[in-house]
C-alpha cells in the first residue's frame, strides 16, 4: 500500500517538474553542523538554547502530570520558541497536546518509552552545548527525518563532526532547580584524516535552593568520534546523565496558608540536624549510537543507527505497615480535618507556632521502628519457623524501574532531481522494563515483610496478605525486592516512506507510515490475591496502525508563504493503559480500541527584512483515546486502578507570532496562542482494585465539552528587544496566561458522584471544573558578550554573559494543579480531598557565563 | 602550544567520566529515643476522682499523670483508644488515629499533660480526649485528641516490662478498677457462648459474650467485629482471663488485647464439676464368654476371635487374643454404644490395659462420628486416637494396670464411637506370629 502511494505520487511530482521551468525558488539555509540531507534544518545560536534550558521552571519528572519538555529548539518558528521561552510558569503545551505527541530522536532513533510514549528529555539535560544541534518540527509541517509526531519531533544530530568546534568553558548561577553548572566542552572538526572528536561534561548541584529540603545533583556525559572514509561517516556516540534529585509535591491551599511565608514541601524532615528527603529520584540510562551516513554522487543518501542503553531509575518513598500515615500533608493532620471549632483552633495554632511539625518526623520513625518486635509466624513459608522479629514499621523503599533497550534506523532518500525527493524510513525499538520495589533503609529496624497491606485490611490472616506465595513471609533485608516485580516487554516496528516536491509556486508532500506494537507482560511473583494470573507471560498484545500526513504551501513570493496540512492516523493504546494494574496482574480491559486521529492546520508566513509574522489555525480532532491512573479510592478503601476510555477530544485554536524591526536597535515581539482544548463525548470509565478481587466496575463519566485541564488554553505574549552594535541585548517581556483548568478527577464527573449531594447542593458543586486565575508574569533577559585577547595574535577568547530573570513583579503564584483523584463519595464532599497546587514564590534567575577558548 | 592545551582538555574530559561522582546522600541513624526528663505529679486515682459523673469537664493547670500502656489497637478490639495505668488506677484514653501501637506499644511508659483535655464519661465509662462533642446534648461524647496534637499532650517515657495484671475477685471489680488490666481466675464463657466467634468479622459488629466465675458472678467478654480474631472460636474450659475492666452502664465487662490472654482448657466448672459421660468396667459380663453387652459391637473382621470376659482378684474385664485361632490375619473391633458429645465441653477419655506374652499384635483405639452403628464399622471413618496401651510383657502378664492417658476429644462433636481394635495372626508354622494377650479395662468419658 505504502509503496504504491510512494510510487504514485513520484510519478505525478516527477511528470510536474520534468515540465516546469526550472526557476525553482530555493530556500536553503545554510548550516554546515547539520545533516546535510535535511533540508528543514536550522541553526540556533547558543544563547537561545540557554534561554530554552534555563526558562524551564522546572524539569521535574515525577509531578502527577506528565512532564512535557519545553521546545529545546524552537528554531525559526516563532510561535514555539515564544511558547517555550515565555510560556512556561504554567507549563504551557503546543495545542494542549498530551505528552506522547512531543517525540524526541537521537542521530535519528526514535527515543519514546514504549510504555507511556514519554521521551526521556533528562537524558541529555545537562549538555546544553551539545543538543543545540537538534531540529525541531512542528506539528503537521513536512519533516525530512520521516513522519514525525503531531506537536513536535526533536531530531538530535549528536555526531563530533556534526557539531560546532568549540572549547568552551560554562558556568551557571541561578536559583531553579539548580545553583549551579559547571560545563566543559572540547569539539574537535574532522581533521585530515578523517577524524573528528567531541567531549562535553556538565555538573549541575543544588540543595535547598528554592524549596527547603530539595536537592539536585547531576553530571552528564557526552563522547562522540567521527571516522569519514570516502563518502561514508561513522559516528560512535555516548552520552548519559546521571540525576539524582528530589521531587516536588502539589499541596492543598490550607498548607500553603499554614506554611506561611516560606516554600513549602512535605517531603522532608530533619534527621541529625540534616534535612533528608523522602522522595529522591535516581535516574542514569548512558545511550549508545553507532551510526553510519552515506550520500552518493547520485543523489541517494543512507542513514543508520543502531543504539543500546541499559538503564536504571528509581523513587524513594515511605511505606509503612499497621503504623500511623508518617506524611505530614496526611489530610487527617490538618485543621480542617477538625469538626469541633476548638480543637481546629488548636491544631492550626499548633502548625502555626511549630512549623516543624508540618515536616516529616524522621527520628519518631526510627525510635518506634527500634521498639517493634512482632512475631512471625511461618517465615519464608517453613511451617513452624516462626520467630519475634525486630520488624520496621515504617521504610523507606525505591519504585524501581530496570530497562533495556535496542533499536535502530534505517533512512534511505533520494534527491531524484532538483524538485522531488523521496525516502523511505524503517525504525525498530526493543524495550524491557523490569518493575519493582526494593527496601532502601529499614529506618532502624532490622527487617520488613513482604505482605501486602491492603489485604490485610480487608481479610487478615489470609493468604491474600502475601504478595508472593511462592515465598510467602518472607522476611526483607535492605536491598531485597518486594511487594510486586514484573516486567513489560515491547517492541514497535515502523515503515514509512515520504515524498516531497518543489514546483515553482508549490511545495507538496505526503508520508505514509505503518506501524507494528507489541507488547507482554511478565510476572515474577504470585500476589496472593491474584493467584491465578499474576505469575508468568500474559498473552502477547499486537496492535497495527497506519498514520498518514500530506501538506501543500503556495509560494505567493519569498516572503509569503501559504500552507494547508492535513494528518489522518491511528494509534495504539500504551501498555500501562491496557493492563487494568500491571502491578498486580494480567487482566486486561476489556474494550481496547485504537486511537484516531484527524490534523488539520493551516497558515500564512510572512518573511520580510522588518516584519516577520506567522499565522496558524490547527483543528485535531481525537477519538476512543484511553487514559488509566491509578490512586487511593476512598469507597473502595484501596487503591484502585481508573481507567478513561473511549475519550474523545478537540482541540482547536489559533497560533500568532509577529516580530517587528522598529528600529536598528530596537524590537518588538508578540504572540498569541488561543485555543479550545475540549472533550467532546461523555467517555466511559473502567474501576479495578489493585488489592481485591471485585469485578471491574464500569460506567459513564459526564465530562462532554469540559475543558481539557493541565495547561493554559490561551496564552499572549508582547516583549521588547533592545540590542547595541556592541553585543548587548536587552529584552522584557509580559505574558498572560488564561483558561488554565486543574487536570479533573473523572469520579466526580459520574453518577455515584453526586448520588449523595445534600438536596440543597447543586449538581455544578461538584462537577464543574476548576479554573486558576489567570496570570500575568513578566520576563527579562539581558546578554552581553564581548572578547579577550589572547597571546596569539589576531587571536581571541569570546566571553558570553546571559541572564534571565522570571516574575520580575516578585509575585506568589500557582504553576498548576490538579484535582485530587480521591473523592469523598459518600459525602459528595469535593473538600474532604480538595485540590492541590504546585506554587512559585518569587523572582527566580539565571546568570549564564560563557568562555569560549 | 595548542597542541598540548588541547591533550590537556581530552585528559579532564575523560577523567572526568570515569571518576563519575556518584556520591548519594547517606544519613546517620538518629540515636535511640531514652525518654522525657518529665516528672508526673499527679496520680490516675487523683484524676479519676475529680470525675463528678455525669459531667463534662475541661481539664485545668499543670498535671501530668504518668502511666505504662496496658492495652491498644494491635488487634484492633481497642478502635482509637490506648489504656494506661500507674499504681493507683487506670484511663483510657481517646486518639484519633491509627497504627496507635506503632507509637505506643504495651509497656511503654507515657506522661499525658492534662492542661487542656476532656474528662468524661461514655455509658460510665470514664475517658481522657481532646474535646467534647455536644451536638446531641442529651448525649454528650469525649471527642478523641487529634492526631497532631498527641505530641502536645502525650510524651513517650521509656520502654518497660510487660506489665502484669492486677489478680482480682469479681466481688472487687469497682468503678475504680475501670481500664485496668486484670485476671480473673476459675472463669468459663457460659456453654451457649463456647465455641462463637468472638466478634462478628463478617458484618463487622460487636460481640458480647457472657462469662460465669466459679465462685459466682458474671461479666462480659466483649470483642469487636474488626479484631483481628474476631473469627476466632471462643473456648469451652476453664481457667483464667486477663484483659481491660471496663463498664457499659451497669454492665461490667473485659475487653482482651488478644487471644493470648486467655489460658481456659481446664474442666468446666458449671453443673457441679466434670460430669461422666461414659464408663464401662465389665464388671458385669460372664467370664470366657464372647462379649455382648448392650450397645457395645463386638466383629471380627477377620479371623473370627472375639473379645470375651474374663476375671482376676475378682475384677472383670475384656480381653482377646489371636493365639491358636490359625489365622493369617485376626482383626476385632470392640466398639462403644453410641456417645452424644453436644451437651459437654473438654471430654476426656481414658482405660486401663495390660498386655500379655506381647509378640507384636497391637490394640489401638479410633474414634468416629460418622460409624452408622452396623456390622461393617470399616465403611467409616475413624480417627487414631493418641494412646498408651500396654506393651513389652514378652514372658508372662503384665504385672498392673496401664493408664491410658486423658485423651482430649476436644474438636469431636455429635456422636461418636470409641472402637478397640486388636490386629494379630497365627499360623502353625509361620515365624512370625503375633498373638499379644490384650486385657481392657475401666474405660471412662468425662466432659462437662
Amino acid at each position: 500500500m505504502k509503496r504504491i502511494v510512494v510510487v504514485f505520487v513520484s510519478y505525478g511530482c516527477f511528470l510536474t517538474s520534468i515540465f516546469a521551468q526550472s526557476k525553482a525558488i530555493q530556500q536553503k539555509v545554510k548550516n554546515q553542523f547539520v545533516d546535510s540531507s535535511v533540508a528543514a534544518a536550522i541553526v540556533t545560536s547558543g544563547i537561545d538554547l540557554a534561554i530554552g534550558e534555563l526558562n524551564q521552571v522546572s524539569d521535574d519528572v515525577n509531578t502527577s502530570q506528565p512532564f512535557v519538555p519545553s521546545v529545546l529548539n524552537a528554531g525559526n518558528h516563532l510561535f514555539a520558541s515564544t511558547a517555550a521561552f515565555h510560556f512556561g510558569s504554567r507549563r504551557y503545551r503546543l495545542r494542549g497536546y498530551a505528552a506522547d505527541h512531543f517525540q524526541a530522536f537521537v542521530n535519528e532513533v526514535p527515543m519514546i518509552n514504549l510504555v507511556d510514549g514519554s521521551s526521556p528529555w533528562n537524558n541529555w539535560t545537562g549538555l546544553n552545548e551539545i543538543v543545540n544541534n537538534s531540529t525541531v518540527q512542528i506539528g503537521l509541517s513536512y519533516n525530512a527525518f520521516g513522519f514525525g509526531a503531531m506537536g513536535s519531533s526533536t531530531y538530535l544530530q549528536l555526531k563530533a563532526s556534526k557539531l560546532r568546534p568549540q572549547t568552551t568553558l560554562s558556568f551557571i548561577n541561578g536559583n531553579r532547580n539548580y545553583r549551579y553548572r559547571f560545563a566543559f566542552t572540547k569539539v574537535v572538526p574532522m581533521n585530515k584524516n578523517g577524524w573528528a572528536f567531541a567531549g562535553s561534561i556538565g555538573i549541575r548541584l543544588g540543595e535547598n535552593v528554592q524549596m527547603p529540603g530539595s536537592f539536585y545533583q547531576s553530571q552528564s556525559f557526552f563522547l562522540s568520534v567521527d571516522k569519514k572514509i570516502d563518502q561514508h561517516l561513522f559516528s560512535l556516540t555516548l552520552l548519559g546523565n546521571s540525576i539524582y534529585s528530589s521531587r516536588s509535591s502539589a499541596i492543598t491551599k490550607e498548607l500553603y496558608a499554614l506554611a506561611g511565608a516560606s516554600m513549602y514541601s512535605p517531603n522532608w524532615g530533619f534527621q541529625n540536624d540534616q534535612k533528608r528527603n523522602a522522595n529522591m529520584q535516581k535516574m542514569i540510562a548512558p545511550l549508545l549510537f553507532l551510526s553510519h551516513g552515506h550520500t552518493s554522487e547520485d543523489g541517494i543518501s543512507y542513514n543508520n543507527s543502531l543504539f543500546f542503553s541499559v538503564g536504571e531509575r528509581s523513587n524513594t518513598g515511605l511505606d509503612w505497615y499497621r503504623a500511623a500515615d508518617p506524611r505530614p500533608d496526611y489530610y487527617r493532620y490538618l485543621p480542617s480535618f477538625q469538626n469541633d471549632s476548638l480543637l481546629q483552633l488548636q491544631v492550626n495554632d499548633l502548625f502555626k507556632n511549630q512549623p516543624e511539625l508540618l515536616q516529616i518526623n524522621w527520628q519518631q520513625m526510627y525510635s518506634i521502628n527500634k521498639n517493634s518486635f512482632e512475631r512471625i509466624n511461618d517465615i519464608d513459608g517453613i511451617i513452624g519457623n516462626n520467630r519475634l522479629v525486630n520488624r520496621s514499621n515504617y521504610i523507606l523503599e525505591d519504585r524501581a524501574e530496570l530497562s533495556k533497550k535496542w533499536g535502530f534506523v534505517t533512512r534511505l532518500s533520494q534527491q531524484v532531481n532538483e524538485r522531488l525527493l523521496i525516502g523511505a524510513t524503517i525504525h525498530y525499538q526493543w524495550q524491557q522494563y523490569r518493575y519493582f520495589k526494593k527496601v532502601n533503609d529499614l529506618l532502624g529496624a532490622t527487617n520488613y515483610v513482604d505482605w501486602n497491606h491492603f489485604a490485610d485490611a480487608i481479610k487478615p490472616n489470609d493468604p491474600s496478605l502475601q504478595n508472593d506465595l511462592n515465598r510467602p513471609n518472607r522476611l526483607l533485608s535492605v536491598g531485597d525486592v518486594f511487594g510486586y516485580d514484573y516486567q513489560l516487554e515491547l517492541s514497535k516496528l515502523t515503515a514509512a516512506g515520504n515524498i516531497s516536491c518543489q514546483l515553482n509556486r508549490f511545495d507538496v508532500f505526503a508520508v505514509l507510515e505503518l506501524a507494528e506494537w507489541n507488547f507482554v507482560r511478565t510476572g515474577f511473583m504470585q500476589n496472593g490475591v491474584f493467584s491465578n494470573n499474576s505469575f508468568g507471560k500474559s498473552l502477547p498484545n499486537r496492535f497495527s496502525t497506519a498514520s498518514f500526513k500530506t501538506g501543500i504551501t503556495y509560494k505567493y513570493n519569498g516572503r509569503n508563504y501559504f500552507y494547508v496540512n492535513g494528518l489522518l492516523a491511528s494509534k495504539a493504546p500504551n501498555a500501562n493503559d491496557v493492563f487494568v494494574s500491571p502491578r498486580t496482574r494480567d487482566t486486561k480491559q476489556t474494550v481496547i480500541l485504537l486511537e484516531k486521529i484527524v490534523g488539520l492546520e493551516a497558515g500564512y508566513i510572512l518573511n520580510a527584512p522588518s516584519l516577520k509574522l506567522r499565522i496558524n489555525g490547527y483543528l485535531s480532532s481525537f477519538k476512543d483515546g484511553m487514559n488509566a491512573s491509578t490512586f487511593y479510592h476512598d469507597g473502595y478503601k484501596n487503591l484502585v486502578n481508573y481507567l478513561l476510555w473511549n475519550i474523545h477530544q478537540l482541540h482547536f485554536g489559533t497560533e500568532i507570532a509577529a516580530e517587528w524591526q522598529l528600529h536598528n536597535r530596537w524590537r518588538a515581539n508578540m504572540a498569541i496562542g488561543a485555543g479550545k482544548f475540549i472533550y467532546t463525548n461523555q467517555p466511559m470509565f473502567s474501576v479495578a482494585i489493585d488489592n481485591e478481587d471485585y469485578p471491574t466496575e464500569d460506567g459513564i463519566v459526564y465530562i462532554k465539552h469540559f475543558p481539557i485541564g493541565g495547561m493554559p488554553q490561551q496564552a499572549y505574549n508582547v516583549g521588547f528587544t533592545y540590542q547595541s552594535p556592541s553585543s548587548f541585548l536587552l529584552s522584557i517581556n509580559g505574558n498572560y496566561l488564561a483558561n488554565y483548568w486543574l487536570t479533573l478527577n473523572p469520579l466526580r464527573r459520574t453518577y455515584e458522584a453526586v448520588r449523595n449531594l445534600p438536596p440543597q447542593q447543586s449538581i455544578a458543586s461538584v462537577t464543574h471544573p476548576e479554573k486558576l486565575p489567570d496570570l500575568f508574569v513578566a520576563d527579562l533577559t539581558a546578554a552581553y558578550s564581548f572578547r579577550v585577547p589572547t597571546k596569539i595574535k589576531y587571536a581571541y577568547h569570546f566571553v558570553q554573559l546571559f541572564l534571565s530573570v522570571n516574575n520580575l513583579l516578585n509575585q506568589s503564584f500557582i504553576t498548576g494543579g490538579y484535582e485530587q483523584l480521591r473523592y469523598d463519595i459518600e459525602n459528595a464532599n469535593t473538600q474532604k480531598f480538595p485540590s492541590k497546587y504546585y506554587y512559585l514564590k518569587g523572582l527566580n534567575y539565571a546568570l549564564s557565563i560563557r568562555l569560549r577558548l | 602550544m595548542k597542541n598540548k592545551r588541547s591533550r590537556i582538555s581530552w585528559t579532564l574530559v575523560l577523567l572526568s567520566i570515569f571518576l563519575w561522582p556518584s556520591c548519594y546522600k547517606n544519613f546517620d541513624e538518629p540515636p535511640a529515643y531514652t525518654g522525657i526528663a518529665i516528672q508526673a505529679n499527679h496520680s490516675i486515682r487523683a484524676l479519676r476522682m475529680a470525675h463528678i459523673p455525669g459531667n463534662f469537664a475541661k481539664l485545668i493547670g499543670n498535671q501530668i499523670i504518668t502511666g505504662i500502656v496496658v492495652a491498644n489497637d494491635a488487634s484492633d478490639n481497642f478502635y482509637k483508644t490506648i489504656v494506661i495505668q500507674d499504681s493507683t488506677g487506670g484511663i483510657s484514653v481517646r486518639l484519633d488515629g491509627f497504627g496507635l501501637a506503632a507509637d505506643y506499644p504495651i509497656g511503654q511508659r507515657l506522661f499525658i499533660r492534662l492542661n487542656g483535655l476532656w474528662l468524661g464519661a461514655y455509658g460510665g465509662m470514664l475517658q481522657l480526649g481532646g474535646g467534647v462533642d455536644n451536638s446531641n446534648p442529651s448525649f454528650p461524647e469525649i471527642i478523641p485528641i487529634p492526631a497532631p496534637l498527641f505530641s502536645k499532650y502525650i510524651l513517650a517515657g521509656k520502654k518497660e516490662a510487660n506489665p502484669l495484671p492486677m489478680k482480682i475477685r469479681f466481688e472487687h471489680l469497682k468503678d475504680s478498677m475501670q481500664s485496668r488490666l486484670v485476671q480473673i481466675d476459675s472463669i468459663e464463657l457460659v456453654a451457649a457462648d463456647t465455641a462463637k466467634p468472638f466478634g462478628d468479622a463478617i458484618n463487622k459488629a460487636t460481640v458480647s459474650h457472657t462469662l460465669n466465675i466459679c465462685n459466682g458472678g458474671s461479666i462480659y467478654l466483649r470483642t469487636s467485629g474488626f479484631a483481628s480474631f474476631a473469627s476466632i472460636k471462643t473456648p469451652r474450659g476453664n481457667g483464667t482471663i486477663t484483659g481491660i475492666y471496663t463498664v457499659f452502664g451497669s454492665q461490667k465487662q473485659l475487653i482482651i488485647r488478644d487471644t493470648s490472654d486467655l489460658a481456659m482448657n481446664h474442666l468446666r466448672c458449671t453443673n457441679g464439676g466434670p460430669k461422666q459421660l461414659f464408663f464401662e468396667d465389665f464388671e458385669s459380663i460372664p467370664i470366657n464368654k464372647e462379649i455382648a453387652i448392650h450397645g457395645w459391637k463386638n466383629i471380627a473382621e477377620a479371623g473370627g476371635k472375639l473379645f470375651s470376659g474374663n476375671m482376676s482378684s475378682g475384677n472383670r474385664y475384656a480381653q482377646i487374643s489371636a493365639f491358636a485361632s490359625n489365622q493369617p490375619l485376626v482383626s476385632t473391633w470392640l466398639i462403644s454404644p453410641p456417645i452424644n458429645l453436644n451437651n459437654t465441653s473438654n471430654e476426656q477419655l481414658s482405660f486401663l490395659t495390660k498386655d500379655a506374652f506381647d509378640n507384636g499384635a497391637s490394640l489401638q483405639v479410633f474414634i468416629s462420628t460418622n460409624y452408622d452403628g452396623g456390622n461393617s464399622p470399616w465403611k467409616a471413618k475413624w480417627t487414631l486416637l493418641k494412646t498408651i496401651v500396654s506393651k513389652g510383657s514378652i514372658n508372662g502378664i503384665a504385672p498392673r494396670w496401664i493408664e491410658s492417658g486423658k485423651i482430649s476429644l476436644n474438636g469431636f462433636n455429635n456422636t461418636i464411637y470409641i472402637v478397640f481394635k486388636y490386629d494379630g495372626n497365627d499360623l502353625p508354622n509361620a515365624v512370625h506370629n503375633r498373638t499379644t494377650a490384650f486385657q481392657l479395662d475401666e474405660i471412662k468419658i468425662m466432659g462437662n
